[in-house]
């Protein structure tokens, strides 16, 4: 079998290994992405809040705080470029009693350390002029104008498509079996092929530690935790407008709503231990509680329709120590900072989780610059780098004056697939040259099958169309992974 | 092709938004009162979900004889075809707005209406699993009975073959009739009730006709599989006890809400602008077509009562 030769082996397209991939196409730099999954975005980056944190939550003179805030005010600038859409909601962290109280002052003080810009303590009055909905008798809130939402998956098919645009080699289906340190870099070898690089930047999410101690010994291993959300259909004004925070009087995940780009209400997240990692299911346990929360939070914010649930994991990341024997042992201290190991031309992104999303080009761009410091190469810069990146246009969109024109051009713009959110044939047509493969490829780029019927009056027309672009039988239409067929004879 | 890069405008008396059997009934009616008539219908052909259905039990109110549903469409686009109106089909309305002007699109072309009444005609949509939202995974092999019904009558797919259905209502139950029919392995049918849903001539056709297994007063918790579904865990309503049940396909038949998504932008707490006529299953949700024709009807002959009194 050959070998390729590359100069940096990015494993795992995630949101980091997208942006990672992104900050590297900027330098001339040869880069190979290999990822195991059919398309990005598919393992822990695809359920997340889409909280663009304004950065008061993290302990200053971390590497989180140091990067949080600066990250939160460039996401504007990059979702511009990038063409994703971003919803400037600004978040309010409320308290009800003595406890949260003194959580929330102690957050509105962590902020104001961390510079978060606009960040003060408004009164229970000013939360409730801002956001009726919340019950009566809360009695502090922390406002932070600045806190925005977006789609995790948009902004990583977006980083994505940027990267491989400027040159970076995605490789799907390819997971990684070995990796082996050589005199002048590494040797990675997957089912598919054998890749030499000088370098290795681990983003393979729950599987960083795995990667890692392909070549080296124990440091951190990831223990995921699950936590589970709705997503409500609530009418606009009968829902808050901000992310809401909820500090609770015990111990323990309060609600969290969110206001996405979307215009639905996300609403979690409860948090638990030791769970599946495939399929990642949720827990009845988990969604009873939002439910009973939302009761107690926003008793007069209607819960229904309830669009879909799902679970999310997050990596969380425990120290490893070597025991004296050679043996290593397993400890149950938390790391709580971004961990970035950097280690003779391997460098890990363990247990990157919350602000990861906020900061995820943040830390594609640290990365790029340790890069750049290992190979001595930052001074070759690739001068065609192009940062601009257009999204698959949306129908629903298009100002009402440039509809006549846009419709004329393009025949299958005409044709309303999804008219719950008036999503086009053209946007399915799209997706699908972009690179879905799979019925969720195709909605996590168009946004089909999202909407309050989540796909009862469509799925039978993309299963059609999905069959007629991709040139295959309708029976071998996955959802996401190798035997998730949809229809099965 | 012609291209047209401005926007069309046309002018009606009444617009009818939807093509199944109200908006058929509703534009017949209305044209034959004398009213100028738009029928607008996102699918290539008349009749909405009639089309896909190949079972009988269509036609006894308004044929007097007992027909398909295919049958039924078919005789009825015959009727509306001696009515002087313009059918817009492959076209979906995209906004509604209060100065009486809505939106269409079709391939090409952008249209412009301005219209005294319209006929809301939009049928309805299946609820989905998710208001039931039981907890595990959402693997493929999940689809509601309607969609099922769509793949398979319509485009001559199959869908799974150890199926169950949750809920045991009119699609519920002749899905599982259906799919029994062609070979297929019906693991049960879930009904949270203690007696099926629907009408008593489907139980005795499908459920008992055909001595489908069905599991009363119970209703699934959660969901198995990564990758196709591999099983549902039922829980029995009453004593709480729960059970395993293995499966490769789940067909939901959890009922119909009315699909009002393109009066979106004019509605205001609820209710509509007096402009407005729901019918059919855009209104309420009906048991039977024949039933959705005469709701049809009364809307077309309400619309153009009011365009002659606005004259």
């Amino acid at each position: 079998m050959g070998r390729t030769d590359c100069d940096v082996i990015i494993i795992g397209a995630g949101l980091l290994g997208c942006a990672a991939a992104r900050a590297l196409m900027r330098y001339d730099l040869r880069i190979i992405v290999l990822e195991k999954s059919s398309d990005v975005s598919t393992g822990i980056s695809k359920a997340n809040s889409g909280i663009i944190y304004a950065g008061y939550d993290d302990t200053p003179g971390s590497l989180k705080a140091d990067m949080v805030v600066r990250a939160s005010a460039g996401l504007p600038d990059l979702c511009n470029e990038l063409d994703v859409h971003y919803r400037r909601t600004g978040s309010i962290m409320i308290g009800f009693g003595d406890r949260a109280d003194k959580v929330i002052r102690g957050k509105f003080d962590q902020g104001m350390a961390n510079k978060v810009p606009g960040l003060r303590l408004i009164s229970g009055e000013e939360v409730r002029d801002r956001e009726p909905l919340i019950a009566e008798g809360v009695r502090i809130g922390l406002y932070a104008p600045g806190t925005a939402t977006l789609d995790p998956w948009e902004l990583c098919i977006a980083l994505y498509e940027n990267a491989a645009a400027n040159g970076a080699d995605f490789r799907f289906g390819e997971e990684v079996c070995s990796v082996s340190k050589v005199s002048d870099g590494f040797v990675t070898e997957t089912a598919g092929g054998t890749y030499s690089s000088k370098m290795i930047i681990n983003c393979a999410g729950l599987s960083t530690d795995k990667i890692r101690e392909m070549a080296l010994a124990p440091r951190i291993r990831i223990v995921p935790n699950a936590c589970d959300y709705y997503v409500f259909g609530i009418p606009e004004g009968r829902s808050p407008s901000h992310v809401i925070f909820h500090e609770p009087e015990t111990k323990g995940k309060g609600l969290t709503l969110i206001p996405t780009v979307r215009g639905e209400i996300l609403a979690g997240s409860t948090q638990r231990k030791n769970p599946e990692t495939e399929g990642i299911p949720t827990s009845e346990e988990g969604l009873r509680k939002i439910m009973d929360m939302c009761g107690e939070v926003v008793p007069e914010m209607p819960v229904s329709p309830v669009i879909h649930s799902f679970a999310a994991l997050r990596p969380n990341p425990f120290e490893v120590q070597a025991g004296d024997n050679g043996e290593f042992r397993f400890t149950d201290r938390r790391l709580k900072d971004f961990n970035i190991l950097e280690e003779d031309g391997l460098i890990s992104l363990m247990g990157i989780k919350t602000p990861g999303l906020t900061c995820c080009m943040e830390l594609g761009e640290y990365v790029a610059r340790k890069v750049t410091d290992h190979l001595c190469c930052r001074e070759a810069v690739n001068s065609d780098f192009d940062p601009e990146r257009r999204g698959i246009r949306r129908f629903s969109d298009i100002p009402s004056g440039e509809l006549a024109a846009a419709v004329s051009k393009d025949p299958y713009l005409g044709r309303i697939i999804c008219t719950c959110r008036n999503i086009s044939e053209s946007e399915i047509r799209e997706a699908i040259l972009r690179g879905a493969s799979t019925l969720d490829g195709v909605k996590r780029r168009t946004g089909i099958l999202m909407g309050p019927c989540q796909g009862s009056k469509c799925l039978q027309q993309v299963i059609c169309i999905m069959s007629e672009v991709l040139g295959i039988s309708p029976y071998q239409i996955v959802k996401d992974a190798g035997s998730s067929q949809i229809l099965e004879k | 092709m012609t291209e047209l890069k401005d926007t069309v405008h046309l002018n009606t008396d009444i617009l009818v938004a939807g093509g199944g059997a109200a908006g058929m009934a509703a534009a017949k009616a209305a044209s034959e009162q004398g009213a100028t008539v738009i029928l607008v219908e996102k699918s290539p052909v008349l009749g909405g979900i009639l089309n896909r259905c190949t079972h009988p039990g269509f036609g006894l109110g308004y044929y007097d004889e007992e027909i398909t549903g295919q049958e039924y469409a078919e005789r009825y686009r015959e009727e509306l075809g001696s009515e002087d109106l313009t059918v817009l089909p492959d076209t979906t309305v995209i906004a509604v707005n209060e100065d009486r002007t809505a939106l269409l699109v079709s391939e090409g072309r952008i249209t412009e209406v301005s219209f005294r009444v319209l006929i809301a005609a939009s049928g309805s949509y299946e609820v989905p699993i998710e208001s039931v939202a039981p907890e595990g995974t959402r693997p493929a092999g999940i689809m509601t009975a309607g969609c099922a019904q769509g793949l398979i009558n319509e485009n001559h797919l199959e869908i799974g073959s150890r199926i169950i259905v949750l809920g045991s209502g009119n699609v519920g139950q002749i899905m599982a009739g259906q799919l029994a029919d062609a070979g297929k392995e019906i693991i049960a049918i879930i009904e949270k009730n203690d007696a099926p849903g629907g009408l008593s001539r489907n139980v005795r056709e499908y459920i008992k006709g055909r001595n489908l297994p069905l599991i009363l007063n119970s209703t699934i918790t959660k969901i198995h599989g990564t990758n196709r579904i591999t099983g549902v865990t039922v829980k029995n309503l009453l004593t709480g006890e729960e059970s395993i049940l293995s499966c490769d396909t789940l067909i939901t038949a959890l009922g119909l809400i009315p699909d009002r998504a393109l009066l979106d932008n004019i509605c205001t707490d609820g209710t509509y602008p007096d402009w407005v006529i729901l019918t059919g299953n855009c209104d309420r949700i009906y048991d039977f077509a024949d039933a959705v024709t005469a709701s049809g009807e009364q809307a077309g002959l309400t619309a153009s009562l009011k365009c002659r009194s606005n004259k």
